[in-house]
């Protein structure tokens, strides 16, 4: 019994000594910078905005004089961009290109800054951002890439003479470039839209007033001129009747009825023109982004 | 009898008077209905201040003050609670005439807002058909926001 209790006394007394079992050892994690910048990039290739942004920013905050600090706050720009958050997107690349001038992310963050000013409709902010690209690093392979940027935010800014010149400019500054046919192409497109057909939404207005309806068939609404026509035409008639029977209430109310619709029709008429000019619009820009190849 | 001698009837410059004054009251009258928003959309010019914190989509806006402006918002909503759901949805496009006026009156005033819901009311027929103003939505109507139609190129 003694010797037993001997033994099992040993056991105790020796077996903090004992090695640890090889799995308890590899458990721990250590976070380094390139596992923290997988983690973000996993998420970001994922689809995982957000989440990528947290982890770029806890990379920045883990590592904040790590060589790759200017690759995490571009990424983190990238992210934003991606997620749809062109404001923040757009402040982010601006930070990056003004403090890492000097970092092969300048160009890069340039052009994204103007996709992201061009997402939010500022094209003249846009235009000056792509310039920057070009004017800052032309080797670079964004600096083709934001003069095609610069001719379509001129495109959309409805100055299609300087969407024009950027195209000329790019194949002055890039002839060897393999987008260079399609560039010319694109020119040759826009020449053949010069200038743009357009319907005068005054005219419609005009048109409607003089006769109801006929400003919609200016402006290729056939079915709306014809309703119009014959709505307009039943209260006018309506109205004229009832005065020449000299029912003046059943003219009045008939009349006040009809009225909003008359002007509703020299309204519509107008609006009718506008979309029909920004159809003409819409379709020549989708047949130059198509010509150009350009997606972003 | 001759022309001149039948009773009632008029020579001279003030032979149609009558009829012409009648045609002056309906426009005047007329004129009136469609001024009378003005009245609305002049007070609230009138309320304009600071801008206020941002409102959702959904409920929390300020309270309508223009009475115009009221009148016409609740003129649709007895409509749309009301008199609507004896037929249920027919209209061909989303948001529905009723629904794109009261969107269009309260963004837009009583007066832009009446001449828009007209031209709405005036489009939905049977020549509507899909196009790239107004997509076709997988609820099979026609997608057509106020928002789209502000005679804004």
């Amino acid at each position: 019994m003694i010797r037993l209790l001997v033994r099992l006394l040993l056991l105790v007394a020796i077996f903090p000594a004992l090695p640890a079992p090889p799995s308890a050892a590899e458990t721990g994690i250590v976070i380094t910078e390139k596992v923290q910048l997988k983690l973000a990039d996993a998420f970001m290739a994922e689809g995982e905005y957000y989440r990528a942004v947290t982890e770029y920013k806890r990379f920045l905050f883990l590592f904040p004089d790590a060589e790759k600090a200017d690759y995490a706050r571009f990424r983190v720009g990238l992210a934003h961009y991606r997620g749809g958050e062109y404001e923040t997107a757009a402040q982010t690349f601006a930070t990056v290109r003004e403090t890492h001038g000097t970092s092969g992310y300048a160009a890069d963050s340039g052009y994204f800054e103007g996709l992201s000013l061009w997402k939010l409709g500022r094209f003249d902010r846009a235009g000056t951002a792509f310039d920057g690209v070009v004017a800052t690093d032309p080797a670079s392979e964004y600096a083709p890439l934001a003069l095609l940027g610069k001719s379509l935010v001129s495109f959309d800014a409805k100055n299609i003479p300087g969407c024009r010149s950027e195209l000329v400019r790019f194949l002055s500054s890039y002839p060897e470039d393999s987008r260079a046919e399609n560039v010319r192409e694109t020119i040759a497109l826009l020449d053949k839209n010069q200038p743009l057909p357009r319907k005068s939404p005054v005219l419609a207005g005009v048109m409607s007033a003089v006769v109801p309806g006929s400003g919609y068939l200016y402006a290729g609404r056939t079915g709306d001129g014809i309703t119009a026509l014959i709505v307009n035409g039943l209260f006018i008639a309506g109205t004229v009747v009832a005065i020449h029977q000299e029912n003046y209430a059943v003219a009045a109310i008939v009349g006040g009825i009809g009225l909003p619709f008359y002007v509703g029709n020299i309204y519509g008429s107008a609006n009718a023109a506008t979309k029909w000019n920004i159809g003409v619009r819409k379709d020549l820009r989708g047949k130059i982004a198509v010509s150009l190849d350009y997606r972003f | 009898m001759s022309e001149s001698a039948r009773p009632g009837h008029r020579h001279g410059p003030f032979q149609r008077g009558p009829r012409r004054a009648a045609y002056a009251a309906v426009i005047v009258f007329a004129g009136c209905l469609l001024l009378l928003p003005l009245h609305g959309f002049c007070s609230q010019a009138g309320m304009k201040g600071p801008a206020g914190p941002a409102h959702g989509p959904t409920g929390d806006r300020e309270p309508e003050t223009s009475s115009v402006r009221l009148v016409f918002l609740g003129a649709i909503e007895l409509f749309q609670k009301r008199i609507s759901p004896i037929e249920g949805p027919r209209c061909g496009f989303s948001p529905s005439c009723s629904a794109f006026g009261h969107q269009a009156v309260r963004e837009h005033g009583p007066v832009r807002g009446v001449m828009m819901t007209a031209d709405r009311l005036m489009r939905d027929t049977i020549f509507l058909e899909p196009g790239p103003d107004n997509p076709l939505l997988p609820t099979g109507r026609l997608f057509d926001p106020p928002s789209e139609n502000l005679l804004n190129e």
